[in-house]
């Protein structure tokens, strides 16, 4: 089995990721924050150690301010809906996921809340900031947007569209759900108010958790209550972070795995993954486009994600096709319809691959070798 | 607990009866419980995390740090320092 569909789950799990589950499984998995005998309170330690990772490896010095939840949706449900109020206008770019368009679409109708996407297919970083900046209006909010696309590498500057958002009073919030583990995140040097990051992705862990990093200047309603394991007397949710935000018992097995995943990114090293992801990414290229009848979208931006189609062919046929001698893509719109339209593959979308940690290139030409001989 | 009222603003809450031997910061949650058990053992004050009895706190249940009472000075630098609110000291036998 070849697995190139890391852009939607890493496969397989980081070593340390299921080793750390498992010893979560087996030797501690009493409840955190929930009493003070001594599994919760080891519990608590241990998910406590992973909120001091986060905050590192993000940037961002505030344990505390590292809030776990459900997946990176739910993170970005909770950053939108407990930060933007009543007419509020927002800006997000061409490029969103579903996981930022449909809050924004519910926020439409529940709040009078609108958006704006500005475009960034085909601009330089200078031209992305010119694109926001003439965009905003006087109720303008926040400017929410991916770090990486899940369709294609094409990254934002996030350092200068923070930069751009503190100086006009807006919030920044960041979809980061392909660029942890991939591309540097620091957070206060970013200027990020809200980052959602999952980590079951870049971060090599398991699924059934994400993170909503929080910085120092955003100020969020709650979007669930319930118990927190502290101040059971009154009848909202604490104002403590991260508490605040962590209505429920929490998924710990989950943290423990993006702990492990965590430190196993670490010893590879960003430059390194990213050195990896981009060699892949040359190699497929050039073995895709030595086929008669391929189009490659986005072919010049390197990174851990592919986007391609055989003309004429639908991307989801494709995709069975590889399916069926074990390569294992997504074919389709990967919940993306905006970026799409903005790279101009075919109504059917187009065929996604997402390199990941432990892929070869052996592989991409294996891939290469099933592509000819099926559609050439 | 020995419980009579005090000046100082946490409110420290002691008997002049006994000499304490123990003084517990009370955090509220166990995240910042944590935070303030390793900034204590950070500056070598010894420090548990506990839970505190609901009748203890104003609004249920809570955590606090528990150390020797002898470094509660040091203990209340630790924490100005690193920004860590305390609700009330409460000294123990």
């Amino acid at each position: 089995m070849i697995y190139f569909d890391n852009a939607a789950t890493s496969f397989p799990k980081s070593p340390r990721a299921i080793a750390e589950a498992t010893a979560c499984m087996r030797t501690w998995c009493g409840n955190p924050g929930r009493g003070a005998h001594f599994l919760s309170r080891i519990a608590s330690e241990k998910v406590y150690a992973c909120r001091e990772l986060l905050s590192d490896f993000l940037g961002l010095n505030a344990p505390e301010r590292v809030v776990f939840t459900q997946n990176t949706t739910y993170a970005l449900n909770m950053a939108l809906k407990g930060a933007l109020k009543h007419g509020a206008h927002v800006l997000c770019s061409e490029l969103e996921h579903n996981a930022i368009l449909r809050p924004l679409h519910a926020l439409q109708q529940e709040r009078d809340i609108s958006f704006d996407t500005f475009p960034v297919v085909g601009r330089t970083h200078e031209q992305i900031l010119q694109e926001i900046t003439a965009r905003i209006k006087e109720n303008t909010a926040a400017v929410v947007c991916l770090h990486a696309s899940n369709i294609c590498s094409l990254s934002l500057p996030l350092a200068k569209i923070g930069t751009l958002c503190r100086s006009r009073g807006l919030l920044f919030m960041v979809d980061a759900a392909q660029s942890a583990g991939h591309l540097p995140i620091d957070m206060r040097a970013m200027q990020i108010d809200a980052l959602a990051v999952p980590a079951h992705k870049g971060l090599l862990g398991i699924q059934g958790c994400g993170v909503l990093a929080l910085g120092e200047c955003i100020s969020l309603s709650t979007l669930i209550e319930g118990g927190s394991g502290v101040n059971s007397l009154l009848r909202t949710m604490p104002e403590e972070f991260p508490e605040r935000f962590e209505a429920g018992t929490l998924p710990v097995i989950a943290i423990a795995g993006l702990c492990g995943g965590i430190s196993h990114v670490m010893e590879l090293g960003l430059p390194e993954i990213e050195e990896r992801a981009n060699r892949l990414f040359f190699a497929a290229r050039e073995r895709i486009a030595s086929l008669d009848g391929f189009e490659i979208y986005q072919p010049d931006t390197p990174g851990a994600v592919l986007l391609f189609n055989k003309i004429g062919i639908p991307s989801t046929e494709v995709a069975r096709v590889l399916d069926k001698s074990g390569i294992c893509t997504r074919a389709g719109l990967h919940c993306a319809p905006l970026a799409h339209q903005a790279l101009g593959t075919p109504p059917g979308g187009a065929v996604r691959l997402g390199f990941g940690a432990f892929n070869t290139s052996a592989e991409v030409d294996v891939l290469w070798r099933v592509l000819r001989h099926e559609f050439c | 607990m020995k419980s009579a009222p005090s000046t100082a603003k946490e409110g420290i809450m002691y008997s002049r009866n006994t000499f304490p031997q123990k003084c517990v910061a009370a955090i509220g949650s166990m995240t910042a419980a944590i935070k303030a058990q390793r900034a204590l053992l950070s500056a070598n004050i010894s420090a548990e995390v506990i839970a505190l009895a609901p009748e203890e706190t104003r609004r249920g249940c809570a955590y606090g740090v528990e150390f020797a009472a002898t470094s509660e000075n040091a203990a209340r630098a630790v924490f100005r320092a690193a920004r860590i609110s305390v609700s009330q000291y409460i000294l123990r036998d």
